[in-house]
């Protein structure tokens, strides 16, 4: 565009000089002949434009670079016409001003659209163009104040200038009016919401740190430590080798707190104060020689540690062959299992937990007997408690083997079966006996079924059948994991329970099963008034999909049967498709579980969640929408977006 | 055995709270219930809440009983309706023996009654200020009529403009001083004047219903007797479009909250919602009426429209839906011809053949009056309860669940079927033509025969 226009300029400017003189026009041409390409624009324009005029000097001028074609010669005729144009037809008039209609409605209309979405996908319309709350009429405002004495008219003068007074005649004051027109209520609102957003975010900060503040993870607060440790070293070499007084300086500061850390008794191993001068110890003889005393005395003091160890697990073997052999006296084993504990928790850190809770367990049981004693008289329990010693003495002969999983079994075992009989002997004295005997036998490896059914007998068959297999186990295994797993054909041997279970199976099975049929077509089909042909075929429908969905299930494990029929009565009252607006299942259930009802949620939840669509007031005129009020406001800021661009072009 | 030792020294705890934490204050107070809304404390949220909402559905065609009130007084049968845009409790009615009614619908009594007009009266509009409505007639006059703020209507008319041809409808502009007539020609009138300033004419059919855009006040769509909808804007001396459609369009109603939407009412029983920026195709198809659908009026929240029925039922449909969410049948109304919404949204009233106008609530188990609030969030959640599961079979069959005249459900069970064998006909043509033969035309373009630019 730039260039035409130049052309165009250059054009002019030939014209003229073509008028003064044959002369000029070498010295045009000649310029023009340092540019190719206008040449030959030049030649055109001036076939264009100069040809009714000056046709001779035109072609005197590209004369030396062009030849003279025969079109050059011609004439244009100018269109000139002296009639006027035809006025158009009634009919294409109409034609012409409705298309005008048309688009002028079209672009008028276009512009609500964004109105029209908005109102759609409001989740929420009020429509109350009332105010709200108190409205002040002329009649009933104040009078305006007017200053009279001196003081008071000092004061108007420097205050009444405020810009947020509230002039007579006017709804609101001139602050207010700028603060209105500075932001609208969608900008506040989203100014707001970003404020809001930015505190929570620092609330959430806040709350973080307390938190990690709280943290009372060993292992966290040695990671921290060790961070910490890392970048003082660091810190320390960086100023060993910049900053010798500094330096210095630091290790006093380290001596002092050395000293104050002595005088208590924090010293050893692990604190803060001997990390700090193990790392220390590099620069510092000093340090170095306290920690090396300091090592010296741990390892005297451990010394100390395994050789009391050693004492004590004598004497646990020799307390476990008494229980063995005695202990019906309560208290002694109290005693002993005290003792137990106290070794197993110099000794095996690790069992301590789950034996702990065995213990526990036996505690329990001892004082329950013991009341239990009080209470009858005789001493129906004391075989149990036999059992019960029995169990803890292979536990402790066993816990160097067994994985710390099976421990835990056992005792959380023997607990139920501690208080199952416990529970027994309450109700009746004799039966008790014959189970205690029972549970002693089995320790001793031998079997003998018809006791073990009495036992299966009892209704809490499974709870004292399982402790029992495990201790058998145990004795058998010592050494060995794998045979501690137990299939179910041993743990039921003279039960049948998994041939019961396979019977159980396939009667369910068959009764899902649906039967193939075996009418000849016609048959049972009968016409009447109330054959109904579209129900039947449906049904039919229906059986023979049921049936291909018999055929393609897999077979799933033969000791599992899931039961098909389960769920039929919910499924029936949900949704079997994905309602309308939602893509997924996923999303459809996000969208339901969501409660709303009041106790469910915080009662400002319930507001907010079940806000009404749309909001009417009673007895309220609900008016159309009024086009000055969207369209014109919209263009006040439309102008004023102008104007302020338009300023700052002038800048 | 430590406890055994304690038992001389044996003491009992007990609870003990400040009543204040759960006594009432008064007798009227709430029952103080403690709530914690931690959800791991309520596992079964989502089935009470479903139980809830089917509760709330029960409960909601429990208490549908729609309809108030018949206003009962026409000797003739309704031919008309309006509203005024000031008045809520003020409505009018005409009939085909020329009076008009005005009822006061807080009293449901009639307070004055003139006969206008020799013969039908055919249209009937209030002026934009609300004290005066005009009328026009088989005689071929256009009067208008004053009415008090008490509604007492002059039994003169304030000013009578006679004509050389009958009007048959009548509408006022919602800003100016301007009102709109059709019949022969589509005129437009404004203030005093005794002609019309405006006359339009497009072919030579006569011209039957008229309506204002209520937004874009200088629009108006009209629907002729060659069953086209033309539009047309007061500030042009052409029509902008004319849309012919397969059957006759009854009557128009504007969106009164979105500029460019009408909803036409058409004799092949559908409803049709368009878009004016593009009359080729309807923006929806409003479905379910037997018969023709004689009448349309919007609610001022335009999210919503009532239509009356040559089938003897109104109905309420969502703008958006292209099914009815609800339908209103009483045994003794015939066929509905005129219905309104009010202003207000809360009623609609029904004209019909048998004499009588009709008073129903635009939503039929809502609770009239002024509710307590906590009647408010109790509906509220009531009703975002019944949105949410309102998929779940079980609600879904309760809250559809209408009981019909025999006449409506067998009829309807008919078109169904009609519509299914039409189908199955165009896919077997489909199928047995060649490719392309006989093209899919979806269901919202195939009323449109021509549209006239």
């Amino acid at each position: 565009m730039a260039d035409d226009t130049n052309s165009m300029d250059e054009d002019e400017l030939e014209e003229e000089e073509a008028i003064d003189g044959v002369a000029h026009q070498k010295l045009i041409n000649s310029l023009f002949a340092l540019d190719g390409k206008k040449k030959k624009k030049q030649s055109v324009t001036l076939r264009t434009s100069n040809i009714s005029n000056n046709l001779d000097m035109a072609i005197h001028a590209s004369r030396d670079t062009l030849k003279i074609h025969p079109q050059d010669l011609k004439l244009k005729q100018k269109h000139v016409s002296a009639q006027l144009q035809k006025p158009l037809s009634a009919l294409e008039m109409e034609k012409t001003k409705r298309k005008l209609a048309r688009e002028t409605v079209h672009s008028e209309m276009t512009k609500w659209e964004p109105v029209v979405n908005e109102i759609r996908s409001a989740t929420q319309t009020a429509f109350s163009n009332r105010p709200h709350g108190l409205q002040m009429f002329q009649s009933m405002q104040p009078k305006s104040f007017t200053p009279r004495t001196p003081l008071e008219q000092e004061i108007y003068a420097a205050l009444g200038k405020d810009e947020s007074l509230v002039k007579q005649n006017q709804a609101l004051s001139v602050a207010e009016t700028k603060a209105l027109k500075a932001m609208s209520v969608k900008e506040a609102l989203a100014r707001r919401a970003e404020l809001m957003k930015h505190h929570t975010l620092l609330s959430r900060m806040e709350l973080k740190a307390k938190r990690q503040k709280k943290i009372k993870s060993k292992r966290y607060r040695k990671v921290l430590q060790k961070e910490r440790v890392a970048a003082e070293k660091k810190e320390l070499e960086h100023l060993r080798q910049n900053d010798p007084d500094a330096f210095l300086q630091k290790i006093e500061l380290m001596e002092k707190n050395r000293m104050e850390e002595r005088l208590t008794l924090k010293h050893k191993g692990g604190g803060k104060f001997s990390r700090l001068h193990k790392a220390y110890s590099k620069f510092d003889d000093k340090s170095r020689d306290a920690i090396q005393a300091m090592l010296e005395k741990s390892k005297e003091l451990t010394k100390k540690l395994e050789s009391l160890c050693d004492e004590e697990e004598e004497e646990e073997e020799e307390v476990n062959i008494v229980k063995t052999v005695e202990s019906t006296k309560t208290s002694d084993s109290f005693i002993d299992d005290q003792m137990v504990d106290s070794i197993i928790k110099g000794k095996f850190g690790q069992l301590k937990t789950s034996t702990n809770m065995w213990l526990n367990s036996t505690n329990q049981f001892q004082t329950a007997s013991t009341s239990n004693s009080n209470a009858d008289g005789k001493n129906p329990d004391i075989g149990t408690c036999h059992s019960v010693n029995t169990h803890t003495s292979s536990i402790d002969t066993y816990t160097d083997s067994l994985p710390l999983k099976v421990t835990e079994n056992l005792s959380a075992n023997s607990e139920q079966s501690l208080t199952a009989p416990d529970k027994k002997s309450q109700e009746t004295s004799e039966k008790p006996k014959s189970s205690d005997v029972n549970v002693i036998k089995k320790t001793s490896v031998s079997k003998k079924q018809d006791k073990k059914k009495k036992m299966c007998n009892e209704s809490n068959k499974a709870d004292i059948s399982k402790p029992v297999v495990f201790l058998e186990s145990a004795d058998q295994l010592t050494v060995n994991e794998d045979e501690l797993k137990v299939t179910m054909e041993e743990l039921f041997e003279d039960e049948d329970v998994v041939e019961e279970f396979s019977k159980e199976k396939a009667e369910m099975e068959n009764k899902n099963v649906v039967k193939h049929e075996s009418k000849l077509p016609g048959w049972g089909s009968w016409a009447g008034p109330d054959y109904k042909h579209i129900q039947e075929k449906r049904s039919k429908k229906r059986s023979q999909a049921k049936l291909k969905d018999q055929k393609v299930k897999k077979p799933y494990a033969p000791y599992v049967w899931i039961n098909p029929n389960k769920d039929q009565g919910i499924r029936k009252l949900l949704p079997k498709s994905v309602p309308f607006p939602f893509s997924s299942v996923r999303q459809y259930e996000l969208s339901v579980s969501q409660p709303v009802s009041r106790g469910l949620v915080p009662e400002t939840a319930t507001k907010l969640l079940t806000k009404p669509e749309v909001v009417t007031k009673l007895g309220h005129i609900i008016k159309p929408l009024n086009k000055e009020e969207y369209m014109s406001r919209k263009e006040d800021i439309d102008m004023e977006e102008i104007k302020t661009k338009s300023t700052e072009f002038r800048k | 055995m430590a406890t055994v030792v304690r038992k001389k020294d044996f003491s009992l705890k007990v609870l003990s709270r400040n009543p204040e934490n759960y006594r009432r204050e008064t007798k009227l107070d709430i029952h103080k219930a403690p709530q914690n809304p931690e959800s791991y404390l309520h596992p079964f949220a989502i089935e009470r809440e479903y139980q809830r909402a089917l509760n709330a559905t029960k409960l909601e065609r429990v208490f549908a009983k729609p309809f108030l009130c018949g206003l009962e007084g026409h000797r003739d049968n309704i031919e008309c309706l309006a509203k005024f845009p000031t008045r809520l409790s003020h409505v009018l009615s005409a009939a085909s023996d020329g009076e008009i009614r005005l009822w006061d619908l807080s009293t449901k009594k009639c307070i004055s009654n003139v006969v206008a007009h020799d013969g039908l009266v055919r249209g009937m509009c209030a002026h934009r200020s609300g004290n005066f409505f005009l009328s026009c007639g088989q005689d071929a006059n256009v009067k208008f009529w004053a009415c008090s703020e008490e509604g007492h209507v002059t039994q003169e008319p304030v000013r009578t403009i006679l004509n050389k041809h009958v009007y048959q409808s009548i509408d006022h502009h919602e800003k100016d001083d301007t009102f709109v007539t059709c019949g022969q020609s589509l005129d437009v009138w404004a203030g005093d004047r005794a002609q019309p300033y405006q006359s339009y004419t497009w072919g030579l059919d006569s011209m039957h219903y008229v309506k204002f855009n209520r937004i874009e006040t200088h629009l108006l769509a009209v629907a002729a007797d060659d069953r086209s909808i033309m539009l047309y804007d007061i500030r042009g001396g052409a029509g902008v479009q004319k849309l012919v459609m397969r059957m006759k369009t009854n009557a128009i109603s504007w969106n009164p909250m979105q500029a460019y939407i009408f909803t036409a009412a058409c004799d092949d029983y559908n409803l049709y919602t368009y878009d004016i920026r593009n009359l080729a195709m309807a923006a929806n198809k409003h479905e379910d009426h037997i018969a023709a659908v004689m009448d349309v009026d919007y609610a001022p929240t335009g999210k919503e429209f009532a239509t009356a029925g040559y089938d003897r039922a109104v109905r309420i449909f969502n703008a958006v839906e292209g099914h009815s969410r609800d339908v209103y049948t009483t045994k003794r109304m015939q066929r509905v011809n005129h219905i309104l919404w009010s202003m207000d949204n809360k009623y609609i009233l029904s004209g019909s053949d048998e004499m009588n106008v009709r008073l129903w609530k635009s939503k039929a188990a809502e609770k009239l009056g002024v509710l307590k609030p906590r009647e408010k969030t109790a509906f509220n959640t009531a009703e975002t309860l019944k949105r949410t599961f309102k998929d779940h079979p079980e609600i879904k069959r309760i809250s559809r669940h209408r009981h019909l005249p025999k006449l409506i459900f067998s009829q309807r069970k008919e078109l169904r079927e009609i519509k299914e064998a039409q189908k199955r006909k165009e896919s077997n043509r489909r199928f047995h033509s060649k490719p392309g033969a006989v093209p899919f035309q979806p269901e919202r373009k195939k009323q449109i025969v021509e549209l006239k630019d």
